[in-house]
């Protein structure tokens, strides 16, 4: 390497430093300074924002209240039923799609439409469907009273199911463009039966994107305050709903701390084992 | 590794000539997710001072309502301004970024990766009220300052994207060619790359507007009397009543994600949604 072409390669460096400054100081800034706050404001002696002192009672007070650990059991509860629920459709979906591909671009496109509308909104008509699919069953005479399905624990995980679902489907589909359908095709021919094929051929090149969609569909569903105010009625608690009345409404700035410092522990620890194995997974296919 | 993948390929190419057949399921799943979007655009059509559906006739009055009724309508354009703020100070950090990021060395691209999933793994909520924490104790909460700074961190790794995406299938050999035939470097990258960027700075520029226009989670916390952005305010509405009106201003939002939808799907940066870009609602 000459003299020339080091420098050269110096200079490159140092525009590329240059360059990406402005975004690595605002994200470290903006990331840092709210994560220290939170975690300083939630060992604070008093309930105040510059409060000084130290106490770990707002964490002790939370695993001794009932009321709170069923908060965070309903918020696990909802978030693995998401995942769940979600994964099966979208292993459905994609494998559809792969097998069945008419059409493709065009439901590609509106399958990500609506991420682009409004979280409110979206939940809004989500609640005026379910309504009329209420009104819908009683007419035809197949239920005597309403499900139940608005302002319930089950309403939470439908508007979460439609809110995850286009990420879990594209997270799958991507993994299983990878799939060589002539494999299914002779598989059926050697006379697999439908179910066989799906466990033994597609299953295993989904879980990449299972793995990817699970994590992002678990930590949405579980940070999600805005659905179990909507769709919940008031009669489920979460942990997110919590940290929000907490501060909105008692000014209580050390417990709301405290309890998104433990929401973001429990969620983390799941995400992690997910993504080790995930990365493991695909390690060996690429 | 290509010679193995193009040997099946190959064989099935004859296939794909026939009509593809379109699987049932995926059909009702598109149907069954767009169908809110539908039941709200319907539920405001309907001229009764009541929330029915289906209508029973058609009328347009309630848009006019909800465009003149006094806190849509401040919301609605507080909500525009921060973000076309939100837009401008996007596209100013994630522009050169991108160029770092596809021009720069190695160790600038594993720094800016590394940023970029700070922001996507952190749950909003625990952002929000850190945030929040923040602003207070710098004596700013009632400043747009909080809404502007988490809104840009909310957008910022879909725009990074595009970005990135746009840039890497330039060729850098036109600017260097430039540069060859007496351009200056800024010149050079002005007046080749730039232009042919265009369209991923118009989808990254549509991201971060959107994502700051529909944002919920973050505008909840930094939300204060007189500063409510128009998703907080429809929630706000909704936790008393449900009518015509604001079912009018729901489908004003739907008709603008739509919009947003379809310029990208021109532009070419749709897909990007689901690669990286996360929920954030």
């Amino acid at each position: 390497m000459t003299v020339a072409t080091a420098a050269r390669g110096e200079e490159r460096a140092r525009t590329g430093w240059l360059l990406s400054a402005p975004l690595l100081l605002f994200t470290a800034f903006m990331f840092l300074y709210p994560a220290i706050s939170v975690i300083r404001t939630s060992v604070a002696g008093r309930e105040e924002v510059n409060a000084g002192g130290f106490t770990l009672s707002h964490y002790t007070d939370f695993f001794t209240d009932e009321l709170y650990l069923k908060a965070l059991s309903n918020t696990l509860l909802i978030a693995v039923l998401t995942v769940l629920i979600t994964g099966v459709l979208g292993l459905v979906y994609a494998y559809q799609l792969t097998m069945r591909p008419g059409l493709r671009q065009l439901q590609l496109a509106l399958l990500l439409t609506p991420l682009l509308v409004n979280g409110v909104v979206r939940i809004f008509g989500l609640q005026l469907g379910l309504i009329s699919v209420n009104d819908l069953l009683m007419w035809a005479n197949l239920v005597d009273s309403p499900l139940g399905l608005n302002y319930s624990f089950t309403g939470i995980v439908i508007a979460l199911v439609m809110f995850q679902f286009p990420f879990m489907a594209m997270a799958v589909y991507a993994s299983l463009s990878r799939l060589d359908t002539t494999l299914v095709e002779a598989a059926q021919t050697l006379g697999a039966g439908r179910m066989s094929v799906l466990a033994r051929v597609v299953f295993p090149l989904a879980v990449p994107g299972l793995v990817a969609g699970g994590v992002l569909t678990f930590a949405a569903a579980a940070g999600t305050f805005i659905v179990p105010a909507m769709m919940g009625g008031g009669r489920v608690n979460t942990v997110p709903q919590m940290i929000y009345t907490s501060v909105s409404q008692s000014q209580l700035w050390a417990t709301a701390s405290a309890f998104a410092v433990i929401l973001v522990v429990v969620l983390v620890v799941p995400i992690m084992v997910g993504t080790h194995f995930g990365n493991r997974d695909t390690a060996g296919v690429r | 590794m290509t010679a193995t993948l193009d040997a099946p390929a190959a064989r099935r190419r004859p296939r794909r000539r026939e009509r593809q057949k379109i699987s049932v399921f995926t059909l009702v799943i598109t149907v069954l997710l767009l169908l809110p979007l539908v039941v709200v655009a319907l539920a405001a059509v309907n001229p009764e001072p009541y929330l029915l559906f289906p209508p029973e006739d058609f009328s347009l009055h309630w848009f006019s309502a909800a465009l003149d009724y006094p806190s849509f309508r401040t919301s609605l354009v507080l909500s525009l301004r921060i973000a076309l703020i939100v837009v401008v100070v996007g596209l100013l950090i994630t522009v050169p970024a991108a160029v770092a990021v596809t021009r720069g060395t190695g160790r600038v691209r594993r720094s800016v990766q590394l940023a970029m999933a700070t922001p996507l793994v952190t749950p909003d909520i625990l952002l929000a009220l850190g945030l929040l924490i923040m602003l207070t104790q710098l004596s700013m909460s009632n400043s747009l300052v909080g809404l502007v700074l988490g809104h840009v961190l909310v957008g910022l790794p879909i725009a990074l994207q595009v970005l990135v995406a746009g840039l890497a299938g330039i060729d850098p050999n036109l600017e260097h060619a430039a540069a060859t035939l007496g351009a200056s470097r800024i010149r050079a990258f002005l007046a080749v790359t730039l232009p042919n960027m265009l369209p991923a700075i118009g989808s990254a520029a549509l991201f971060l507007f959107i994502f700051s226009f529909d944002n919920v989670s973050i505008s909840l916390f930094l939300s204060a009397p007189g500063q409510t952005t128009l998703p907080i305010t429809l929630f706000q509405y909704l936790e008393n009543n449900a009518d015509p009106t604001v079912a009018a201003m729901s489908t004003i939002l739907v008709i603008v994600g739509v919009a947003v939808a379809l310029l990208l799907g021109r532009l070419g940066g749709l897909g990007q949604l689901a690669g990286g870009g996360r929920r954030r609602r």
